[in-house]
């Protein structure tokens, strides 16, 4: 396994805020019939879902792509994926001005796909047969 | 002229001659349902439209060249350009349209269509709710129809509050002073080049009125504005709010509307055949045009006759304190310089208005419409008969059979509130010109035809929009406004896409029952929370600023998206408006209404909801009473005492629970092999089927013609 140093990780913190956003942390506040079984420990929800495409995925896919040269830039990027994943990277490309292509499965659902097209990105079609 | 006014064009922005008309294109308002024209905004520059709410005019004078340059080259959005802008030469050219073919005679003419707040667009803040939505629709479906309507009313500087919540569930009003170099409205010309003040005589002084004109495709909408630097400073501020003021400010108000309305239209030369007046609130319209009579020579009672001749009036409301009604004083002090030549016949006059609910007699505005308009509307046929019972002293020795009261049941602007998605398989399955023959039954029986598959995949699509719009909202309070967790949690983001979305937007007040759903907090958990089977629940909706018990609604509504009891499953999306309710009509599976019946006069959102798939699930009040057909639906039908309010309240929700759990969460859930629930869009087609033709403004408007606009202007004149 690749080992990720902490100086990687601070670097990250310090550069992704834009477009990724620093999302919400709320507590679930758990109905008392559920209490019980929780043991005195508290749930806290990071609500990841606020970010721009509605995921995490934005934070991987931006702290990638905004240490390319601008010559791999110009090359531009590509994924493969149908889901959050594919359009993180898309975004993350848009905001870079960098190309994009996602290469997602024909099993994939229309409006994943269209969501990613909407981002910009160019989909290329594959089928596992 | 004020200096904001000077600014309109200062701030144009330099287009390349190419595409030089893009500016004329974003100042008429027909572009934001015309759909080539949206598509040349949109992509012209994606994240500003975006960043703009959809709003052309602010979108221009934002822009940076680059994006000008790029589309100046593009042949194919040129081609959109150029077509766009044949078709509105098209438009406003009006031949061949359908009044000009039907009705010749009126074609050539004008109506007069007063009304208090407008509702065209979001860019221009002019309405609170459905009375003013209704007036868009109508000035719009007028545009598409040819009928040569010209609207009359406001320019509102600060127009209706932004609704901000507490933590604590609070409704806050944020009143925003529009730029008015960011609304699609210039200054109005008399036929001789000069920008239109007209002076209205108010108490013992003279207030100025600016006027703005709006163009709505074929249609003109005429808005007083008192904000100009001649006036006294209380005079400015008299048009800053839309239902802001107390009782004095409203009179003054209504008097600068109906009197200062018909000077304006003296002044911009034109003479309509016919005068409607949209709710009571232009009633002093009346007041003005007898005057004018009688300075012509004309007895009271023959200027009176004319008047009747020429004036139809549309009332709105089942609630007896929803009609404006001023103490006699009041209105005498205002009036003051208003006589003229109709001095005389002052004890006549305000004898028009002269009506008791109970608390004395006071000059009611509607009571005034009424006796001094020729055809009377209510605005479902249910409603119509509550008007008639309601109002039936004001003809006394008139049968009740023989009122003149008609019912033309509102409808809805199908391109305005169509989404692209449903309107796109329309095209596919109904022909290419679906949109002109939308109001014909026959045709929209075809939506059986549709693939469940496609449509099943449209509905799909919409209710991701509405929660990724809900989601990009709650980020920009998060990020941008410094909102506070809870308020996050509350706006919808833990909502699930694929769940049954049920969606409850209007006003929040007592009669709409807003907080009925919870009248079993137990059973609407149970199902909600259902492994599998998971329902939410988004509600939106302002309360009047003077309506404490409206807010208190809200507030407790806004406790309930916090209790964990419910899972996370109920939302408040705050800031209600145009924009919003777009995405709430078309991304919910199911459009809830429950008002205490008869209080709803007609209810329009349900409309707009079920032409997109949307069904209704309410009671049979209002439209409902003749829109429900038994399989396009749900109808909440629950008998109760109908003197014990409590009761019927049980009952009502009662039956709701019922129809949630034995109807509706089964329909929804039960999928087939390839995930498709069919019994579902078995009520979704019939939803579409039924209410787009017979609920469309095309219907309505059309009815407004034959048998209001056509038989008064048709009528011989008074001698």
């Amino acid at each position: 396994m690749r080992e990720i140093p902490l100086g990687a990780i601070e670097d990250a913190a310090r550069a992704i805020y834009d477009p990724v956003i620093r999302t919400p942390m709320v507590r679930l506040d758990v109905p008392a019939s559920a209490a019980g079984r929780l043991d005195g420990s508290e749930i806290f929800l990071k609500l990841e879902t606020l970010q721009p495409i509605g995921s995490f995925k934005i934070r991987g896919a931006h702290n990638v792509i905004r240490q390319l040269s601008p010559r791999d830039l110009q090359d531009g990027v590509w994924t493969v994926s149908a889901g959050n994943a594919a359009q993180g990277v898309a975004l993350a490309a848009r905001v870079a001005g960098a190309p994009c292509s996602v290469m997602v499965m024909d099993t994939a659902p229309a409006t994943k796909v269209a969501a990613i097209e909407r981002l910009g990105a160019t989909v290329v079609r594959a089928t596992t047969e | 002229m004020t200096d904001n006014r000077q600014l309109t064009t200062i701030c144009m922005v330099q287009l390349p001659d190419r595409i030089g008309r893009l500016e004329e294109l974003a100042h008429d308002v027909s572009w934001s349902w015309t759909r080539d024209a949206r598509k040349l905004f949109r992509t012209l520059d994606y994240p500003l439209w975006r960043q703009t709410a959809h709003n052309p005019v602010r979108m221009l004078k934002l822009i940076p060249p680059e994006p000008l340059q790029r589309v100046a080259s593009d042949a194919a959005w040129l081609a959109t350009y150029d077509r766009v802008m044949a078709r509105l030469d098209d438009v406003r050219s009006a031949r061949n349209t359908w009044c000009a073919t039907e009705y010749g005679d009126l074609a050539s003419r004008s109506i007069a269509y007063f009304s208090a707040e407008f509702a065209l667009h979001q860019s221009l803040p002019i309405y609170a709710g459905g009375l003013g939505v209704l007036a868009g629709d109508h000035c719009k479906e007028a545009s598409d129809l040819g009928v040569p309507l010209i609207g009359v009313g406001f320019m509102y500087p600060q127009g209706y509050f932004h609704q901000d919540v507490t933590t604590d569930g609070w409704q806050q009003e944020a009143y925003e002073r529009l730029d008015w170099t960011d609304a699609p409205i210039e200054p109005a010309l008399t036929p001789d080049g000069k920008p239109c003040v007209t002076a209205v005589p108010l108490g013992n002084r003279t207030v100025l009125a600016a006027v703005w004109r709006v163009r709505v495709g074929r249609v003109k909408l005429y808005l007083l504005d008192t904000d100009l630097e001649e006036n006294a400073p209380w005079d400015r501020e008299l048009s800053a709010r839309l239902y802001g003021g107390d009782r004095e400010t409203r009179v003054q108000q209504e008097i600068i509307l109906g009197i200062g309305g018909v000077r304006v239209l003296k002044a911009m030369g034109c003479e309509p055949a016919v005068y409607h007046l949209n709710e009571g609130h232009a009633g002093f319209v009346v007041l003005q045009r007898i005057r004018d009579f009688c300075e012509k020579g004309w007895t009271f009672e023959a200027a009176l006759d004319e008047v009747r001749r020429t004036t139809v009036f549309t009332t709105h409301t089942p609630v007896a304190a929803g009609h404006d009604a001023f103490p006699f004083a009041l209105v005498e002090t205002h009036l003051a310089g208003a006589w003229g030549d109709l001095g005389g016949y002052r004890e006549k006059f305000l004898a028009l208005g002269h009506h008791d609910n109970g608390g004395g007699p006071m000059f009611n505005m509607t009571a005034l419409a009424l006796r001094a308009a020729g055809a009377v509307n209510g605005v479902s046929q249910l409603h119509g008969e509550v008007t008639k019972q309601m109002w039936q002293s004001i003809w006394p020795g008139t049968p009740y059979e023989k009122l003149p009261v008609k019912a033309i049941t509102n409808g809805v602007h199908v391109p305005t509130w169509m989404s692209s998605e449903i309107a796109a398989l329309l095209e596919t399955h109904l022909g290419a010109d679906w949109l002109d023959r939308h109001d014909d039954p026959a045709l929209c029986d075809r939506v059986l035809e549709i693939p469940d598959e496609e449509l099943w995949a449209a509905r799909q699509a919409l209710r991701a929009f509405l929660f990724s719009f809900i989601r990009e909202r709650a980020r920009q309070r998060w990020t941008n406004e410094g909102a506070s967790a809870p308020r996050i949690v509350a706006a919808g983001t833990m909502f699930d896409q694929f769940a049954l979305t049920i969606g409850f937007a209007r006003r929040m007040t007592g009669y709409k029952r807003p907080e009925l759903i919870f009248s079993d907090p137990d059973r609407l958990a149970r199902i909600l929370n259902q492994p599998g089977r998971n329902v939410q629940i988004l509600f939106a909706g302002k309360a009047h600023p003077a309506d404490d018990v409206g807010k208190h609604h809200l507030q407790r509504i806004y406790k309930r998206a916090l209790d964990p009891k419910f899972g996370g499953r109920i939302a408040f999306v705050d800031d209600y408006d145009l924009h919003v309710a777009h995405f709430l009509v078309q991304g919910c599976d199911v459009w809830m209404n429950n008002p205490l019946k008869p209080l709803e006069a007609s209810g329009t959102s349900g409309m707009k909801a079920a032409i997109n798939g949307t069904p209704h699930m309410s009671i049979g009040d209002g439209w409902w009473a003749e829109g429900f057909n038994g399989d396009n639906g749900w109808l909440i039908d629950a008998q109760a005492d109908p003197n014990d309010p409590g009761a019927q309240d049980w009952a009502d929700a009662q039956a709701m629970y019922t129809l949630l759990e034995q109807q509706l969460v089964p329909a929804f859930y039960d999928r087939d092999a390839h995930g498709i629930p069919r019994r579902w869009l078995r009520i979704v087609k019939q939803s579409i089927r039924t209410v787009l033709p017979r609920f469309a403004a095309r219907r309505m408007v059309k009815d407004y013609v034959r048998e209001m606009y056509a038989p008064a202007a048709r009528q011989p004149a008074t001698k």
